[in-house]
């Protein structure tokens, strides 16, 4: 019992000591707040937001933004401030679905091939020496047109193209890691393969994944705003950030707020990801801060 | 070093091989029969048959990628379905502006950032570099297709002095370059500046000093030379970048180049142009990649070190042995 309090006071301890470094960092809580704000903004859409997101009234089609539509209206009528609200919700469920997938993917197929090397190694690190070949837009662009259009496939086409990043931060993880003490005392107490992976490496790799992965929900709602921004994402009428720009393109002559607006809440999310995913960095990870 | 350059190029052939067995997976598995989409909703079923067993469709797979390969060593990328041009020609027809397009992107990307990435370093804390970086962090987070339609919003729609679309001049180029480079700038910058601040700590840095060296020497001739090789990585994957940049952007400028065609070719289900375009993309990438590592090896002295004295220590095995 006392041994395992111990446990638990040395991994606050950590935890605390992280949020310390976190909390001094200015910029970085700035970002933590504008993300928890969109995050709330998403998860109270259906309260908030003044109309629902398809609610169409085409006696106020393309008005000009006033105070009974603060972002204005599109050519359907609809409020647009409603629509970005809700795409709050869509842009960060891509962001952080297909990102996590794509990352526990990398993260095993990393820890394999840095773990167990030889065979494994070569097939795996060569196969994403093939997927890092083609540029991450054109292998989304590529998958999306395999899957075709939709939340799904485009959720799935983000995490394919974040595969390799993060089997290569792991690998190189792992093979520093895996020839330290702690890993050879567990070899030779008996722990298993997948035991000392998951039980030793992965606690002590864990910084730059994370890192990697705050940094790259913004790349991946960037990516997937890009693709429905192509038209070869999510449809209409679903109100995602890229699909409404895509849509308001046509507008931009007259009724330029329409562009405006799910650009900007693309250019907050992201940001709020960047400052809080950097000052993650330097707080795990204080050798790296110059 | 004649060895690191042919085992670096040996690399890069199963890779490639890699890369169009992906592509024809992903394209064999695609919805939709081609011989379908050829002729039409009208043919008859026995017309679409015959046309499925002249295009090898009814091949096994193993068979119709080994045709493909063959066809692509060849320079055949098969034919579009839409125009019945071969692919490689519609292609080369539009793939110069793109490259163009990323070439310039890049070159901006590299004019912009590296100086400003070495003044944000120089200065550091500074008003200058606190607004650098500030820029630099917008330019990261800003899609850019939407920082094309901003751009043409102001200087199209609102000051009405840039054209918003279509490529017939060098007035066409600045706002697609703008807006495809605007993340390599940003990127570039906060690369040189972190990795100039590194060196700029070191002790020969200091030695430099002491004696008495102008601070445009040290910065520029010590300094930057060392700081060099993180920033050429950077840049060779900004290349990657603005040509996928490039894709996205010309279908907001209306350019006639390889990504508007590819996207133009997905929407007509027009799969033999789009399985072209990201192979010729993938081709491209590789041999900069290539080109990146050789250039490593001639800027970096220990790469070369490290396989001459490979291949001394061979010797000395073989002596011994």
């Amino acid at each position: 019992m006392s041994n395992k309090n111990k446990k638990e006071a040395a991994k606050q301890s950590q935890l605390h000591e992280v949020w310390r470094r976190l909390k001094k960092n200015r910029l970085a809580i700035f970002g933590l707040c504008v993300l928890l704000l969109i995050i709330l903004l998403a998860l109270t859409a259906d309260i908030i937001s003044p109309y629902p997101y398809d609610y169409q009234d085409y006696s106020a089609a393309k008005e000009f933004p006033s105070f009974k539509h603060l972002f204005g209206t599109d050519n359907y009528g609809r409020d647009i401030l409603s629509r970005v609200i809700y795409g709050a919700r869509i842009s960060l469920q891509i962001g952080f679905i297909s990102l996590s997938t794509g990352a526990l993917a990398g993260c095993i197929l990393g820890a394999i091939a840095g773990y167990f090397g030889g065979a494994f190694d070569t097939v795996i690190m060569r196969f994403t020496d093939i997927l890092m070949s083609i540029p991450k837009t054109i292998l989304a662009i590529a998958i999306a047109t395999t899957l075709g259009p939709g939340l799904t496939n485009a959720m799935i086409a983000v995490s394919i193209s974040s595969i390799p990043n993060f089997a290569r931060v792991v690998r190189a993880s792992t093979l520093t890691v895996k020839d330290q003490e702690f890993v050879e005392a567990a070899v030779s107490i008996g722990a298993g393969n997948f035991r000392i992976i998951f039980r030793h490496i992965f606690p002590n790799i864990l910084a730059p994944i994370i890192v990697q992965a705050t940094l790259g929900v913004g790349t991946a709602i960037i990516l997937a705003a890009s693709l429905s921004f192509l038209g070869l994402g999510i449809e209409p009428p679903t109100p995602e950030w890229g699909a409404m720009l895509s849509a308001a393109r046509a507008f931009i002559r007259d009724e330029w707020y329409m562009v405006m607006f799910p650009g900007l809440a693309i250019m907050l999310t992201v940001l709020g990801l960047n400052l809080f995913g950097d000052g993650l960095r330097d707080a795990l990870d204080p050798k790296l801060k110059t | 070093m004649l060895k690191f350059v042919i085992k670096r190029i040996l690399v890069t052939i199963p890779v490639l091989l890699g890369v169009t067995l992906l592509i024809f997976t992903m394209m064999y598995f695609t919805n939709g029969d081609p011989a379908r989409l050829i002729l039409g909703d009208e043919a008859t079923e026995i017309e679409v048959e015959v046309l499925r067993e002249d295009l090898g469709l009814n091949d096994s797979f193993l068979e119709q990628y080994t045709n493909y390969l063959i066809g692509v060593i060849k320079g055949n990328l098969g034919t579009s379905y839409v125009t019945g041009i071969p692919v490689s020609v519609e292609i080369m027809d539009r793939i110069g502006i793109t490259i163009r397009l990323a070439t310039l992107s890049t070159l901006f990307a590299v004019v912009i950032g590296i100086p400003a990435g070495i003044i944000s370093a120089v200065k550091q804390y500074s008003a200058v570099d606190n607004i650098t970086m500030i820029l630099a962090l917008l330019g990261i987070t800003m899609p850019n297709f939407w920082l094309a339609l901003m751009l043409v919003l102001f200087f199209s729609v609102f000051l009405n002095i840039l054209p918003a679309s279509g490529l017939y001049g060098p007035l066409y180029y600045i706002m697609p370059v703008i807006s495809i480079s605007a993340v390599s700038i940003a990127t570039i910058a906060r690369m040189t500046r972190s990795s100039m601040l590194e060196v700029i700590r070191q002790d020969y840095i200091r030695t430099s000093r002491a004696k008495g060296q102008t601070e445009f020497i040290i910065i520029f001739k010590h300094a930057l030379k060392n700081a060099l090789i993180p920033i050429i990585t950077v840049i060779g994957i900004q290349f990657a970048i603005s040509l996928g940049g490039a894709v996205v952007n010309e279908q907001v400028f209306a350019i006639p180049g390889l990504g508007k065609f590819m996207v133009d070719a997905i929407k007509a289900r027009n799969y033999p142009v789009v399985q072209g375009g990201v192979l010729v993309i993938a081709i491209m990438f590789s041999i900069l990649n290539l080109l990146i590592d050789l250039l490593y090896a001639f800027v970096d002295p220990r790469i070369k070190t490290q396989y001459q004295k490979s291949s001394k220590k061979l010797k000395i095995a073989k002596e011994e042995g």
